[in-house]
């Protein structure tokens, strides 16, 4: 199975918070909740970078180390996903993921977190593919009907790729080589070369 | 002769407890060195520094939130790998430990009966408010030690056993219950306080017990007022560190208090440092309380019999008091003598 991974081209980024609007509509995602958001760095100055970000789905995520209830769990697409029925709110994983991408609804009694929400990479949770239950906690899952991400699909610039990690690299790399610039590809070296995380 | 193992095995624990978590430090410190850095090849790009979020940092979202400006929280692993690999395990052996220790010394010094029996006749030593205090503050703390240490150790130790879903359930609960009660646990420090500071202040003659040891190495019993030099001791650890988990526990349940602190201290860039910082005080903070407190519960339920009750009738047999708290009882004796 490929692993999937998320890149995106900051040099192609327009900040156009469209990867954003369309996760909150495909997934009905609640009031204060961002899946995903865009990261403006130096706005408005010359040599400004936007760039998108969500869950990275890690290897050896320290999301899932940190867990006190152990609830998530990696798909063989290499996919990071949580148990909502297990998650008790406790925040650690938001202190813990190196990209901020663990959101919290406020739902609980005076306003005290409720169960975690984050990016799925539209591979929805453990439940039954694409039943209401799916949908109600975790939102669409794609990946389930063979399709990748919407966010990364209706990039009208095609800043934001997601899909199998080989494939996204070598389109990056074809880019980077006809353009001369840009080689970054942002947040790799720390969602997906971890040494450090033991048990 | 028996007040004096309070002393000695608070002693023992301090010392004890110190030197366990003195590894801790050295690992922060090499987890500092060894912060992944970010994978780079651009040689270029000082600009992507401000994706670490610091202060400086130029970045701008249309999405609200605590720190939803940084790209990358660079101490989340540093964090992470300090709960999983330090907090988590040595908590675990040092609780165990002192339970063995515990065990150990009642094995060898047993319970400490009264040199000439029980007299019959009993003195009041607790009056109502003073019992209702304490065991307001421990019961307080009984549940969030338990809450707390499942919240920490389930993981390792329950899941295990009764599986991820039950687990679920259980922590669920204990983080509820953890974090209302908590809020409440400075209220009760603050009424123990004033309720027995009295009695705890420094008296002439303590020095007296301490240099005996508290009469551990010698026979017969050392001169002690209402509470001897090893439950003073006990009683400022309750106070500072009763503030120790209260201040942090409170930056833990309200984030508000955190995104403060961020805003009106530049060593911090981010809510989330604060969080991760004052969650490893306030655990190591806990674990140290929680050790205390078994030695306390050990030495008034099993290694001195007699003392409980002082905390539950209020009343204690006259020999014990004239055995552990010779000073107080004659002070409480001359009392009456001027009432009659
Ligand atoms: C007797 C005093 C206390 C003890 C023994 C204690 C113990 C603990 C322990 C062991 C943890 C778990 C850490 C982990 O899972 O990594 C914890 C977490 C926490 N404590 Fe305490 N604590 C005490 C007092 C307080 C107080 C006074 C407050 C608040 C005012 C508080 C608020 C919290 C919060 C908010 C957490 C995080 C738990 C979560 O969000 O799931 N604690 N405590
Ligand atoms: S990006 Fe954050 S939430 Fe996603 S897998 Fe990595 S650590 Fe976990
Ligand atoms: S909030 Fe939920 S998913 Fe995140 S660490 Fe806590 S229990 Fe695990």
């Amino acid at each position: 199975m490929a692993r999937m991974k998320f890149l995106c081209d900051a040099e192609r980024c327009i900040e156009c918070n469209a990867c954003v609007t369309a996760c909150k509509n495909e997934h009905e995602i609640p009031w204060g909740v961002n899946r995903r958001r865009v990261v403006t760095i130096n706005d408005g100055e010359p040599g400004e970078r936007s760039i998108s970000v969500a869950c990275m789905h890690c290897s050896e995520a320290p999301c899932a180390t940190v867990c006190p209830v152990d609830c998530f769990y990696t798909t063989n697409d290499g996919v990071v996903l949580h148990d909502k029925d297990i998650c008790i709110g406790c925040g650690y994983c938001f202190y813990a993921c190196p990209f901020g991408a663990p959101q919290f609804p406020e739902t609980g009694a005076f306003g005290s977190r409720g169960k975690m929400d984050k990016c799925t990479f539209c591979a929805g949770g453990p439940e039954q593919a694409n039943s209401s239950e799916e949908f109600r906690k975790y939102g669409r899952n794609r990946m389930a009907e063979g399709k990748l991400p919407l966010c990364a699909e209706m990039c009208a610039t095609k800043a934001l790729l997601g899909g199998d990690g080989d494939k996204v690299a070598d389109i990056f790399r074809e880019r980077v080589m006809y353009r001369g610039a840009g080689a970054l590809q942002w947040g790799w070296g720390v969602a997906y070369d971890k040494q450090g995380v033991k048990g | 002769m028996t007040n004096s193992r309070t002393w000695v095995l608070g002693l023992w624990f301090f010392v004890s407890v110190v030197f366990a978590m003195a590894p801790l430090q050295t690992t922060w410190a090499e987890s500092e060195q060894a912060a992944p850095a970010i994978n780079n090849p651009n040689p270029g790009a000082d600009l992507w520094r401000a994706v670490r979020g610091h202060l400086d940092s130029p970045a701008v979202t249309q999405v609200k939130g605590h720190d939803s400006a940084v790209l990358v929280n660079d101490e989340g692993e540093r964090w992470t790998l300090i709960r999983v690999n330090e907090l988590v395990p040595k908590s675990r052996d040092w609780l165990l430990f002192v339970i063995l220790l515990l065990g150990l010394v009642y094995m060898i010094a047993g319970p400490q009966k009264l040199q000439h029996g029980e007299a019959g006749v009993e003195v009041e030593r607790h009056n109502t408010t003073a019992r209702f205090i304490h065991w307001f503050l421990a019961i307080i703390f009984i549940v969030l030690g338990i809450t707390g240490l499942i919240l920490l150790l389930g993981r390792v130790a329950l899941i295990p056993l009764i599986g991820k879903e039950a687990f679920g359930v259980v922590a669920r609960i204990c983080k509820e219950v953890h974090n209302f009660v908590g809020p409440l646990f400075p209220v009760a420090i603050i009424l123990v306080f004033f309720n027995l500071v009295r009695g705890n202040l420094y008296e002439r003659g303590d020095i007296k017990w301490i240099l005996k040891g508290g009469g551990f190495f010698s026979e017969g019993h050392v001169s002690a007022g209402k509470f001897n030099p090893g439950e003073k001791l006990l009683f400022w650890l309750t106070i500072f560190l009763g503030i120790g988990v209260s201040v942090t526990g409170y930056i833990l349940d309200f984030p508000t208090i955190a995104a403060w602190i961020v805003s009106a201290s530049p060593d911090f860039s981010q809510y989330r440092h604060v969080m991760e910082l004052s969650h490893v005080l306030h655990t190591i903070i806990a674990i140290v309380f929680i050790a205390f407190i078994l030695g306390h519960i050990f030495l008034a339920t099993m290694l001195v019999p007699g003392t409980l009750q002082g905390m539950t009738s209020g009343k204690v047999d006259a020999n014990w008091a004239k055995e552990h708290h010779d000073r107080w009882y004659a002070e409480i004796r001359e009392g009456e003598n001027q009432k009659s």
